[in-house]
Parts: C-alpha cells; structure tokens; sequence
C-alpha cells in the first residue's frame, strides 16, 4: 500500500461500504431463511426461518437508511477513515497476525505464536535479537506448560511436537 | 432474615484457602487485563473461561470457577483506574471519565492520592451494590418465578429497545448492530424444530457462532488494531504508592460521603440496564460537577472527579450481575460472558438458580464480598508492578496478545475455524468501532439471541399466533409498552425536529419572496 495522499477511503466511502454490506447481510439472511420456511406451521408454531426473516428484513432497511444517510451525507462526511500515515501500522499487526493464523494450521500454535512474537519484536521494535527470541520461547513454553499440563486443555500441534514427542 | 444465614454459608464455601488463593490469583489476573490494551473485561474473561472447563465438572468445582472469573471482572474494574489515571488512557470505557481529573492529579504529582481514592470509591460502590444484590436477588428471582415465555420475551426485549432509544451511536446503526448480533445467534441448528439455518452448506458453521469467539475478535484484535494506529507511545507518571499517603487520602474520604453515596446510587440503578456502566460513570462525573459548587474546578485535578466515576462504575458493574443472576439478563458485557460460562458448565441462570444452585448462588454473592476487599488490598499493594508493566514495549504486548487471544479463540471449541471466525470478528469490531457501530448490544444479542427466539416461539405457540399474547397480562403489557415508548420516541423526536426544520424552512422561503 502506497502512503500517498487521498489513497485512503473517506468516512462518507467507508459508512457506504459498511451499510450496504448490511443490506447485503440482510438479503441473504431474508432468503435463506423464506428457503427454510418463514412462516407459521401447525405443529411447530414459527418455523425456523420466521425469526431470521424478520431479522433480514430489519436489517435490510437499517443499511437501507444508512447507506442513503451516507449518500446524502457525503459532503460532509469527507474525514479520511484512517490517516495515509495510520495505514502502515495497522497492516504491520494486521498481515503477520493472518500469517500466524495460516502457520498455526500447519506448525501447531506453539510454533507458529514463537515465530509470530520474535519476527514482530524483530520488525517493530527496537530490540536486541537475543531478547526477543527469550520473550518469544518463554511465551510459547508458558503457554504449553499452562494449557497442555496445568489446566488439560489441548491446543493445535504440528511437526516440531511430535519431533520433540510432546 | 434467611439471607444473611444464606449469606454466612456462603462465606463458608468462599473462605476455603483455596477459593482464596483462586480470588488472589483472579484480582491479579483481571487488574492486568484491565490495564493492558486490547484486553479488556469482556475478552479477558473470555480467553480465560475455557480453562474453567475442567474445574467446573463439580460443585465446588464450579462455585470455584465462577470466583475465579468473577475477581478477573472486580480486577478488571479496578485495573481500568490506573491506566487512566497515570497514563491518561483509559483502559476501559467506563474509566474515560476518570482520567478527567485523575489525570491531571498525577501530573500534579498527586497521582498516590488519586489512585488512592479511585480504588476506594470502587471498593465502596461495590460494596454497596453486593449488599443490594443480597438482599434483593433473592426477591426478584421469586418474582421471577412466576414469569412465563411472553414475559421473558419481554424482558429480553425491554432489554434490547433500551439500547436503541438510549445509544449515543445513532438509531438506525443501533438496532443494526442488535440485529446483527440476533442473526450470529441464529446460524447453526435450530433447536426446536432441528432444522440447519444460514451455514449455506459450510459444516464450520454448524456449531454456529460463537459469541465468545465473537468477543475475543471484537473486542481484542479490534482494539489492537486501533491502539497500533495511535502508534501507542506510553508516556506515563510513575506510581509510588506510599503507606501515609493512602491514609491521609482515607482520612480525606469522609468529606466526600455525598459524592460517593450518589454515585453509589447513580451507579446501582443504572448497572441493572444493559451497557449501564459506561454512562454510569459519565453521569455520575457530571452530577458530581454540578452539585459540587465549584464545577469549573472540575477537570484541573479534583478528588471528586475521581471518586464519582469510579464508584458508579464499580456499583454498576457490579449491580449488572443482579439481573444475570435472576433473569438470565445480563447487564454488561463481562457479566455477559459470565452468562456464558455459566451456560457452559450446565448452569441455567435465572430464578431457578437461586432454588436449585443456592449454595453456587451464595458462594458467588460471599466472593463478591471478599474478592472486593481482596482487591482493594491487592490493587494498592500492587499498582507499581502494574505501572511497569505498561511501561514494557507495545512490539512486546502487541503479538503477545494476539497469540492469547488466539489461544483463547481456540479452546471454545477446539476448533481451528474459530481462530479464522476471530479474526474475521477482529475486523469487523475494528470497523464498526471506527464508524460508531455500538459493540454491546451486538455482543448482547450473540449472548441472547438464542433465548429470546426460543421465548417468542414458546409464546406464540402457546398462543396460536396471536400476538396480543404479549400484552395479554399487565406485567407483560407495561414491560412491552415501555419496550416499545423506547424504540419509537427517538423516531418521534427526530421527525419533529426535522418537520420544524422543514416549517422553519418554508417560512424562510417565504419570507425571501
């Protein structure tokens, strides 16, 4: 992403994305729900699909109106969403958190959360390469002896476990 | 007075070392969540709950469990004040109004004594809120009793129109928000008639969405990514916390009861509504300045403005678990994942819980008690260790975080999916909190949805279709029509305001012709 001016959404934009993706929400909810059956049964009274109907149809009208608000709003509302300058930090959190995410479903979560915290100490902070590889291993061993041995709850594990046989 | 003899058991069960070591560990727990960014009361009780799991397999296992979480909350009240007071951020939104004058004190170099009275007005606004839920919990759960499906329907959406008609997010982005929350609620299977709704074939979603996991992102990962905006540079007073200064500031209190018993008043009464704490502490700041004589020294560093919105925080916080505990009715976000937990362990919140799980009941109303007075000792003990910890790296906080948060997604379940659902919740909250989407009542219908679907079908079944149902007895019709005076005056208003801007309009015009 470039940090060039006016390359980030205004908030008029993003209130327009944001409500007709309710409306969006809504219609698909409405749909699946009068597939389901939205109506009154005999036997059952509502069926499943009477109150996630309702609920499309509510939702349907609320992004309606605020999609037109934001329309007719959109002069005023021309404040940027985020600053050109906010961009970068936030994706620095953003990306690595979905890359830990995908390499926890390969490495496991001790892994890939030790990997995660040492390459994001490494990239943002100013800190020696020693202590965030110590901050990094302490937490993912904490981690394990908390969940896998205090409190018995078994968390994802990959290759390196198994290696370790843990 | 067969309370306080409930009461005295309830110590009983409460007093055990370990149940002490458990209140201990949760203050602890729950202050460091509270002053840490990104995690807060709501997401904070959330990743921990899962490890209750295992605890919670027996009774006592269970009254333990439900100490443990409930001090992480009292903590997590209590944390709030010192980010707010030494850092001027508030680590939750209920301490926003706090750092008013709490801030500027510590700048002063008065921050031992604002710490000070902020932690005691908490602990009194708590204490006086334990001792209303003693003694009319048990009363409004025999009421309660007698409530059948339409009246529950009610209730949840008396609940729910009180949002709408008080948010300060507008009114369409309220009731969307709420919607939303009722249709996350919805997705998975159908527990009365079977059936699989809104998973649109993916087997992921069969369990539907979990509001835990829903919490975690929203709350969490949203906050995170904010707080990386602000690009978080932490430029805060030290806190040495003196044994003479906290008493000098104690023997100060006693000028301050009329302050301290509004907000005890203003914060019980409005911590019994949904999302009450937040403008607790707003409206209690705001009477204290007005009735304070001096309100324009308000903002410059008075203890008044400290103790107000600490106390009625507290008090609300703590009087939100009332209705939880009676109702099933949550009246704050954390006591809504208290909900869920409890719901998780097999526990049924609502009246029948004070009949069939008197001595969990009890046990829980003793800690309130104790893990206060626990906490008040903890906090002033600890606030320096605490100050430091904030002083450590956001690049060593942030990813932490992340990770934990991860974890705590995780173990809902066991299931990978959920950390995706986490992270897809992360970007919503972060978008929603940008535009002033209202969180809470999202979070609160996730929570409830299930139950107020399951009330309205129960009543119209019941009632072969008729809605008139709800307004068929005189509890049911007052709460309804409250329920609904609140959804439609905003309407109302708004249509007058814009009609006179339109007459107003239309009489400029004519007057230019």
């Amino acid at each position: 992403m470039s940090s060039d001016r006016n390359t980030t959404p205004s908030m008029g934009t993003m209130e327009m994305i944001v409500s007709l993706a309710l409306v969006a929400v809504g219609l698909l909810v409405a749909w699946d729900s009068y597939r389901l059956g939205a109506g009154w049964s005999e036997t059952s009274g509502p069926r499943s699909g009477y109150f996630p109907f309702r609920l499309g149809l509510i939702l349907i009208v609320c992004g309606a109106w605020l999609s037109g608000q934001a329309f007719w709003k959109r002069q005023v509302l021309t404040q940027r969403f985020i600053e050109p300058a906010q961009v970068r930090p936030v994706l620095t959190v953003a990306i690595p958190t979905v890359f830990f995410v995908l390499v926890t479903q390969w490495l496991g979560i001790y892994v890939a959360s030790a990997i995660f915290v040492f390459g994001f100490m490494i990239y943002v902070g100013p800190l020696a390469w020693w202590k965030c590889l110590l901050v990094a291993l302490v937490n993912s061993v904490l981690l394990f002896y908390l969940f896998e041995k205090r409190f018995f709850v078994l968390l994802p594990k990959g290759a390196v476990e198994r290696w370790l046989g843990l | 007075m067969d309370e306080l003899h409930l009461l005295f058991a309830g110590f009983q069960t409460a007093l055990t070392p370990y149940n002490v070591w458990l209140m201990l560990l949760g203050i602890g727990m729950g202050v460091l969540v509270g002053v840490l960014p990104g995690l807060g009361g709501p997401n904070g009780v959330a990743i921990l709950l899962p490890l209750t799991f295992t605890m919670a397999q027996s009774l006592e296992g269970r009254t333990s469990a439900i100490i443990l979480l409930s001090c992480i909350y009292w903590g997590a009240l209590f944390g709030g004040a010192i980010t707010s007071i030494l850092f001027n951020i508030p680590g939750e939104a209920w301490s926003v109004a706090t750092t008013f004058d709490g801030h500027p004190m510590a700048q002063q170099g008065r921050a031992g004594e604002a710490l000070t009275a902020a932690f005691t007005g908490s602990f009194l606004g708590a204490f006086f809120s334990v001792v209303i839920i003693t003694f009319a919990a048990p009363f409004v759960a025999k009421f309660a009793l007698k409530f059948g499906p339409p009246a529950f329907f009610a209730v949840y959406f008396l609940s729910f129109a009180s949002f709408a008609g008080t948010s300060r997010s507008g009114y369409a982005k309220t009731v969307a928000a709420t919607v939303l929350g009722f249709v996350g609620a919805a997705v998975g299977l159908d527990t009365i008639t079977g059936q699989i709704r809104l998973t649109f074939g993916s087997e992921s979603l069969l369990n539907g969405i979990d509001f835990l996991v829903a919490v975690i992102g929203l709350f969490g990962l949203g906050e995170i990514f904010l707080s990386m905006e602000e690009g978080l540079a932490f430029r805060g007073k030290s806190a040495k916390l003196e044994f003479n200064v906290v008493l000098r500031t104690w023997r100060q209190m006693p000028r301050y009861w009329k302050t301290v018993l509004q907000s005890c008043l203003i914060g019980a009464w409005m911590g019994i509504k949904p999302g009450g704490a937040i403008a607790a502490s707003f409206m209690s700041y705001a009477v204290a300045k007005r009735t304070s004589g001096k309100p324009e020294e308000f903002g410059t560093g008075r203890i008044e403005g400290v103790i107000a919105p600490e106390t009625a925080a507290h008090a609300a916080g703590t009087s939100a678990l009332l209705p939880m505990l009676t109702l099933g009715i949550p009246g704050s976000g954390t006591a809504a994942v208290l909900l869920g937990g409890l719901i998780m362990w097999g526990l049924q919140p609502g009246p029948l819980l004070f009949i069939e799980q008197k001595e969990f009941v009890w046990g829980l109303i003793a800690s309130m008690y104790l893990g206060n007075v626990a906490g008040l000792i903890v906090v002033l003990a600890t606030v320096p260790l605490f100050a430091a910890i904030l002083r450590v790296p956001f690049s060593i906080i942030a990813p932490i975080i992340v990770v934990v948060s991860a974890v705590g997604a995780y173990t809902v379940h066991g299931s990978m999916f959920d950390i995706w659902l986490m992270l897809i919740c992360g970007v919503v909250g972060y978008v929603f909190k940008k535009l002033d989407y209202p969180l809470a009542p999202l979070t609160l219908a996730l929570v409830l949805g299930d139950k107020t679907e399951d009330a309205f079908r129960q009543s119209l079944l019941g009632s072969q279709g008729n809605l008139g149902v709800f307004f068929a007895k005189p509890l049911e019709a007052t709460l309804m029509t409250a329920g609904i005076l609140l959804l439609v005056m905003p309407l109302i208003s708004r249509v007058r305001k814009q009609s006179r801007l339109a007459k107003e309009n239309a009489a400029a015009a004519i007057v230019r012709e």
